[in-house]
């Protein structure tokens, strides 16, 4: 093969893989949309027309109603990343699956009511940790119960993904900004896994915005869109019996800390993340991942299996899955199971002195 | 060839045995104590606050998120200083069972005091605000967020230890080494060199009896009597009391234990004789050292100063240092008239050691006594009078305790 024909499959593989796996859709529009809901001599929404003449639901497009495949194909190159399965998946995208809070339970994950088979909560009336603001009856869509993806998802399926970190240009990393009240600092930033981590390494996997801000809420980062929701779980003032401030962004912590960087310290046991024993940080563990530094993720352009104390933080979505997961409170590991289960405990990843 | 073949895998073993010998012997901890090995992180003993949790889990302990009440330092379920010392919500009345060193070291299984919150409400105890007050800025301690407690015990390491010669374990850490995460760290006691047999160097520490017995020893009822078996416990109590501590009411701190200006219970060497009840020797007089827990509870007692209620093999009641009570402390290692068989062979009576063989004071009467009957020698074991004592006990012998009357030197 000569060096130009070599060039040529380069850049025609580069683009076809790109146009494969990229959040934006393509193919033809049918594959979505319907001018009449109605094609064939029948109607193709029974339930009636969608908005955008779209032909399903967001459930819809992103259920497998009929196994445990977590990737799906649309039309003929469009892969569709499965959120709720028929039966349960035997290895879930990196939001998890809502089968098993639909299955299994309220504990196991995020009570999304436009999914077929999830009801509410019947122990939390609201967000856990919910923003004394969010008080209103408008905000009770989403601050006491979740009424649809749209809580947390703005779908630009149409939106320029092609950067390495997909912002706002591209839709937000994996749609992430409010449909109800989002903005342009509310949006999350990141780096989107070809397969959602449907494979998944050290060096394969999805890259999150980390804060630089540890009291921001409105700042592009992964945990602090988790605190849109769920402010209070983490973050507080306390004033101690000398009347000393003791801020949430040092020891002792109040609650556990998000947003903020692994000490650089190597007499801390976090210096040694996911390297137990070792002499310095080992490399990225995707059952417990960390955020990057903001401006260290803006000039990534791909995965890094690299983590850096100091720099890289732990986050909401280092303990748990978005949607759902089989274990209780989201979490990515059987926590409440162990010691007793024998496994590995997802905690000493960064607590390595601990287990 | 088969000859030199053999030879050469001896030389191999050899060589990977004195490697291994020397790994062990220059303090490389190879496996440091782990979580899971805890008395807190077992499965089956382990913490259990919450149901559907395993036992052993954080989350006993931990609330990572908590709304409800709170927020805890360290996101604890409770505060752990104030009013409500977190860890005394488990360890209390009919939930953790914990027993005192005289029950578990000392065999003295009549000893009914079976939890933590119980010993420190005991006539004499380790005061926990006292305790948070002595570490707040020192080893990383804050009197706001620290349990005083983790001055001694690391939740996260400490063993169990039922002092069985066959389930031991390791439950504190040097109140120095805290939030050091390196192995050799976490636990202290758990390595030779940190046990009583090391820190007793060329000097001797005898183990007591346990309870009852004359043939098994403190601190498991093993054999054992060179403490090798038992915490260097005191470098460990020394952490906090070789500074001056009276102002939490300790008048006799600091204590000095050291060979070169101690205690003579300690490593100074005692002078002159002694008269020792088994298993300590007369022979030996002047090379023992004692451990702090041979004759103090750490928690607490019914005792004043923390004074076991078992010692070197019987128990003993004392609650005032008023005349002679102190006394039935000595008796329990050195011998009082009844011992010797001197005189009318009087318990806690000390004629005999202080007027025959290990007498200190050949002089005048005066000096200690505010009457007697005349005529007699001082060494008469015929005689018995009454003398009456100018001095209790405590005037003369106390930690740090020097001869107030005739400057003859240490006198504890």
């Amino acid at each position: 093969m000569s060096g130009v024909s070599k060039v040529f499959w380069g850049i025609f593989l580069s683009l076809f893989i790109s146009f494969c796996v990229k959040a934006k859709v393509s193919g033809p529009c049918a594959n979505c949309h319907t001018m009449h809901n109605y094609q064939g001599g029948e109607l193709v929404s029974a339930n009636g027309t969608r908005p955008f003449l779209l032909k399903d639901s967001c459930a819809g497009c992103h259920t497998n109603s009929s196994g445990s495949e977590v990737i799906v194909t649309m039309g003929e190159v469009t892969k569709v990343p499965i959120v709720n399965t028929a039966s349960e998946p035997l290895t879930s995208l990196a939001g998890g699956n809502f089968y098993w809070v639909r299955e299994q339970g309220d504990r196991k994950g995020h009570n999304c009511l436009s999914i077929p088979g999830i009801s509410e909560d019947q122990t939390l009336t609201e967000a856990p940790g919910k923003p004394t603001s969010a008080s209103g009856t408008s905000c009770a869509g989403c601050h006491d119960r979740i009424s649809g993806c749209e809580s947390c998802h703005s779908p630009h399926h149409h939106a320029d993904d092609s950067a390495p970190v997909v912002g706002e240009e591209g839709g937000w990393y994996r749609f992430l900004n409010s449909s109800y009240h989002g903005t342009n600092s509310t949006g999350v930033k990141g780096i989107e896994d070809d397969d959602w981590e449907y494979t998944v390494s050290s060096s394969d996997h999805n890259e999150y915005n980390g804060c630089n801000n540890p009291y921001g809420n409105e700042d592009n980062s992964m945990s602090n869109y988790c605190a849109g929701c769920h402010q209070q779980f983490h973050g507080i003032n306390y004033t101690d019996t000398d009347g000393n401030v003791v801020y949430d962004n040092q020891s002792p912590w109040f609650r556990h800390p998000t947003h903020l960087a692994l000490p650089d310290d190597p007499d801390k046991e976090y210096y040694y993340y996911n390297n137990p024993g070792g002499s310095g940080p080992g490399s990225y563990n995707p059952l417990v991942p960390v955020a990057r530094d903001p401006d260290e993720l803006s000039t990534m352009t791909g995965p890094s299996s690299v983590v850096t104390p100091g720099k890289d933080q732990v986050m909401c979505l280092s303990c748990h899955r978005a949607h759902a997961s089989p274990y209780d409170h989201l979490l990515r590991w059987d926590y409440d199971g162990w010691p007793g289960n024998g496994e590995a405990n997802g905690c000493s990843v960064c607590h390595t002195a601990k287990d | 060839m088969v000859v030199v073949y053999v030879i050469r895998q001896k030389i191999r073993l050899f060589v990977l045995v004195v490697a291994a010998v020397l790994v062990l012997a220059s303090g490389l901890w190879a496996f440091p104590p782990k979580y899971t090995e805890s008395a807190h992180g077992n499965t089956s003993y382990g913490v259990n606050r919450v149901s559907g949790v395993s036992v052993g889990n954080c989350r006993h302990c931990h609330e990572q998120h908590k709304t409800d009440s709170g927020p805890y330092p360290y996101a604890l379920f409770d505060d752990p200083v104030g009013t409500d010392w977190l860890c005394l919500d488990c360890h209390t009345e009919g939930k953790v069972e914990n027993r005192s060193y005289s029950y578990r070291a000392g065999g003295y299984v009549l000893d009914s005091v079976n939890d933590i919150e119980e010993m420190f409400n005991l006539t004499s105890h380790h005061k926990l605000s006292d305790i948070l007050s002595f570490i707040d800025d020192k080893w990383g301690f804050s009197d706001q967020y620290s349990s005083p407690c983790v001055a001694c015990h690391d939740p996260h390491y400490a063993q169990k230890d039922r002092k069985t010669s066959s389930s031991r374990g390791w439950m504190l850490r040097l109140p120095s080494k805290h939030g050091s995460i390196a192995g050799s760290d976490r636990l202290w006691g758990d390595e030779s060199g940190e046990r009583l047999s090391s820190y007793a160097g060329s000097k001797q520490y005898q183990a007591p009896y346990r309870y009852g017995s004359t043939s098994y020893y403190e601190p498991d009822g093993s054999t054992t009597t060179d403490g090798s078996n038992l915490t260097d416990m005191n470098t460990f109590c020394l952490s906090c009391h070789s500074s001056d501590m009276s102002s939490y009411g300790l008048s006799h701190t600091p204590i000095d234990w050291s060979e070169s200006s101690g205690d003579k219970h300690g490593l100074y060497p005692a002078d002159g004789s002694a008269n020792l009840k088994a298993p300590y020797s007369d022979s030996n007089t002047g090379n023992y050292v004692l451990a702090c827990t041979d004759c103090h509870e750490p928690h607490g007692s019914s005792n004043i100063f923390l004074i076991r209620k078992e010692i070197n093999g019987s128990s003993l009641t004392v609650t005032s240092f008023t005349g002679r009570n102190m006394g039935v402390i000595c008796r329990k290692c050195h011998i009082d008239d009844q011992a010797a068989g001197f005189g009318d062979d009087r318990a806690n009576h000390w004629r005999y050691v202080h007027h025959c063989n290990d007498a200190p004071f050949w002089g005048k009467c005066t000096d200690c006594h505010s009457e007697w009957s005349s005529g007699r020698g001082i060494c008469d074991a015929s005689y018995n009078g009454t003398a009456t004592l100018k001095w209790d006990c405590d005037y003369c012998h106390y930690h740090g305790g020097e001869d107030p009357i005739r400057n003859a030197g240490k006198t504890f």
